[in-house]
Parts: C-alpha cells; structure tokens; sequence
C-alpha cells in the first residue's frame, strides 16, 4: 500500500529527482540541487549559531572568560571585508592553520612513520605458508612503494634500481583496483538502500 | 609524574630529528641546490589549460573539501599552490577559471591566490570573483550536487581536482568525464585515490601531489621540506629492511627500539 506519509513522499520525491542526473541534466535534478543547497545553508547557520551559544557563550556566562578568547578571534575574521584592517583577519588565520598543522604532525610522526615502520620490520616466515606469502608481500610493497614518493634523487627512478619504484606503482595499482571494487560494492549497497526504501517505505509493494 | 611517557619517546626523538632535518633540507632548498622529479600529471595541467583555450570552454579547479583545522591542512596547502599555477596559466593562455569552494576558511585565500595570479599577469579586471569562485555549501554534498550542477551546464574542458576528497571524489570525476573534461586529479586520501586513478586522465598519487604544489610553488621552504621527506623515507626504507632481517632472525631489536 501506497505510504500516506508527507515525510516519506518527500523523501521518495528526492531520491527520485537526484537520481534522475544518471540520464541527463533536468529541471527536477536542477530544483533537487538548489534545495540541497538551500536546506544545507539554512542548517549551517542554526549549528552555527548553536555552537556559538552553546560552546562559547555559555561558559562566557559561567566565567570562564578564556573563552572571550575564541570569540575575539572569530571576530577577527571579519575583517577581511574591510580594506583598510585587511590585515587584522591574518591573525586568526595564522592561528587556524598552526593549531591544523600542529595537531596533524603528531599523528603523522607516530602513525605513519614510527607504527609503519614497526609493522614492516616483523618476522617474514610466519606460523602457515600463507602468512608468509602475506608477510612477503606487505613487506615488499611497503618498501616498493616508498620509494616511489622519493622525488629529489632521480637516481633511484632509472638505472638497475629503477625496477624498485615500478613494483612498488604496480602494487599500488592492485591495492587501488581492490579498493576501488570494494566501494562500488559498499555504493551499489546504499543505492539498494534507496530502491528498497521507494518500493517498500513509498509503494509498500515489498 | 615521569618526565617521559613509554611509547612516546622514539616518536619524541623521531619529531626533533624531524624537525632538525626539514630545518637543514630548507636551508639548502634556498641555495637552489634541490631539484624536485617532473610528474607527468603536473605536466598535464598545461595540456588542460591549453585545451580549455583552443576550445573556448571554461575550466575547473577543485581543491578539495579540507579546511585549514584538520589533518588535511597539507593537503589542502598543496592544492592550493597548484591553484596559484593553474590560476597563472589561465590568466595568460586566456582560459575562463572556476574555482567551487566548500571551506569558509579556505575561501578567501583561495580568492587572493587567483586574484594575485591575475593581477601578476596583468589580467585583473577579467577575474569576476563572484562568478568564478563561488562558496556553494560547507555541507559535503549539498557542495557536490552544488558542483556537479555547474559542470552538467558549463561542459567544461578541463578539470582539476587536487586536495583532500572524500566520498564526492567519483561524482565530480564520473560527471566531469561524462561531460567530456580532460581530468588532472590527485589527492592523499587513500580511499579516493581509486577513483582517480579509474577516471582521470592523469593522477598525482598520494604524496605526488605534495610535490607537485612544491615544485609549482618554487617555494624553497616546501622544496626543502620535500627533500627532508625524502631524507625520513630513506631511513624508514633502511630501518624496515634490517628490521625485517633482524626479526626473522629473532633479533627484535628494531621492533623493541620503536615500542619505547
């Protein structure tokens, strides 16, 4: 039975205008797109706003006048409409993209060097062959591949060892292929998701 | 309290010698005495531009949905000094650039970036920056639809995406190949590199796409920085060979040494 649900109409209304782009671009999918738009802006403000008052606000009121900090900084950014501080809204910046980078270097030292490494540097003969196989390969294409990102010793690209970056570009190839085939799976699932919800939530002919 | 917590002292050692090495490879950057490999998908990017021209369409920077507060702030970086390049060449090859931006914070760099290529080049007064770099939405795919409706009406010529991408990355690469756009994408999000790889033309892989920025940007401070990559991924090459070596023996000296 046909859902008498607004929402779900809605809802089925939308899914049909958005997947109406895989046959060309229409009026329908254009009204979509604009919605989306439209809907996801409006959002953004009301969080913005809420988080303003909820995570900044609040504790201005409970004392915590550190906080005044945050807001001092936010107001800051403003000033790039304004030609003659331009260079007040700098600041903040700066302070955005050091806090970034900050955080991102301790995750990147520890995680992508110090633990990379430790898990190459394990014992190749394993307890069954094909562990072993497993463990050659791992160890292979870390090692190949790496060398593939070295970009200021041209050395390494050409000449006997030139094969080493190759390997390590075809074993890439084969972890992209993989990955590749395992995502089309997971979005051929999600748009399953979204038929399933229009024949039975929408027509209940399933 | 200890002074030193177990498990963080090697990473500790690990950023101090990191830091001392970018600090010399920078150095030595600025004595012009590194020189970063040419890539064939950054060779590309002057392919696509020159096409957008002779065909009188207009062309696509993207880079990416990173903001300059996340852990993609290097990548978002990288994208845009290939920005600044692209932004050059269309300037003087005359080819119509747009920019769709996601990230509040990136947005007005991004417009200064384009807007000084266009001034260098003496072009200033043909950037629309309204027009030609919109801000469409911070949400992820309200900006995808956002973009992927531009392309559909503007049949670009060219596109090129480098920065971090999420799960949008096949939606531009599919709907700019289905409107005939020649593609450069890169990005070092792992999951999205696939479908760079399926799709575009030309692909900066992973890291490439760093030096690709560096090697644009002639910036000695991020070719010094590349080279002192380069330094940390030969150490890490020798270190996994002795370690393996060593383990299968079972000396696990290696191993243990990095658990401190």
């Amino acid at each position: 039975m046909v859902s008498s649900d607004p929402a779900i109409w809605i809802a089925a209304f939308f899914t049909i205008a958005a997947t109406s782009y895989a046959f060309r671009d229409n009026i329908v999918f254009k009204f979509a797109e604009n919605t989306f738009i439209g809907i996801a802006a409006g959002h953004a403000i009301v969080m913005g706003v809420k988080n303003i008052r909820d995570y900044g606000w609040a504790h201005i009121m409970n004392g915590e006048m550190i906080y005044a900090v945050v807001f001092v900084l936010g107001i800051m950014l403003y000033f790039r409409f304004s030609r003659e501080y331009y260079w007040v809204y700098r600041y903040p910046i700066a302070f955005l993209v050091g806090n970034g980078v900050g955080i991102s270097i301790r995750a990147g030292i520890h995680s992508d060097f110090i633990k990379n490494i430790a898990a190459t540097a394990s014992p190749i003969i394993a307890a069954t062959p094909l562990d072993t196989v497993n463990n050659i390969l791992i160890f292979v294409g870390c090692v190949t591949a790496l060398s593939h990102f070295i970009f200021t010793y041209e050395g390494i690209h050409k000449g006997t060892i030139g094969w080493i970056p190759k390997v390590g570009r075809w074993m890439m190839l084969l972890s992209f292929g993989a990955s590749f085939g395992n995502t089309v799976m997971t979005r051929f699932g999600m748009y399953q998701g979204r038929v399933l919800f229009l024949l039975r939530d929408w027509l209940g002919v399933v | 309290m200890a002074i030193f917590t177990e498990g963080r002292i090697v990473p500790l050692i690990a950023f101090v010698l990191a830091w001392v090495a970018t600090y010399l490879a920078i150095q030595i950057g600025k004595e012009g005495k590194i020189r970063i490999r040419r890539l064939p998908g950054l060779d590309a990017i002057e392919e696509v531009v020159g096409r957008a021209v002779e065909t009188g369409r207009p062309i696509f920077d993207i880079p990416g949905r990173g903001s300059f507060t996340d852990l993609y702030a290097t990548q978002t970086i990288a994208g845009l000094s290939v920005l600044s390049y692209v932004a050059t060449l269309c300037a003087r090859l005359g080819a119509k650039l747009y920019v769709p931006m996601s990230r509040v914070d990136v947005l007005p760099v991004a417009i200064e970036i384009v807007r000084d290529a266009y001034r260098a080049e003496g072009k200033l007064d043909e950037l629309d920056v309204e027009t030609q770099i919109p801000y469409l939405s911070g949400t992820q795919f309200a900006w995808a639809s956002g973009v992927i409706g531009m392309a559909s009406r503007m049949k670009p010529a060219a596109n090129i995406m480098i920065g971090p991408f999420w799960a949008e990355s096949m939606m531009f690469a599919e709907t700019f190949h289905r409107v005939g756009a020649m593609q450069v994408g890169g990005t070092a999000r792992m999951y999205q590199i696939p479908f760079f790889a399926a799709l575009c033309d030309y692909v900066l892989i992973g890291e490439e796409m760093f030096a690709a920025g560096a090697y644009v940007s002639g910036d000695p401070n991020q070719i010094g920085s590349i080279a002192s990559q380069d330094w940390y991924k030969i150490v890490a090459i020798i270190l996994s060979v002795l370690g393996m070596l060593l383990a299968t023996a079972n000396i696990t000296v290696i191993s243990d040494l990095l658990k401190l």
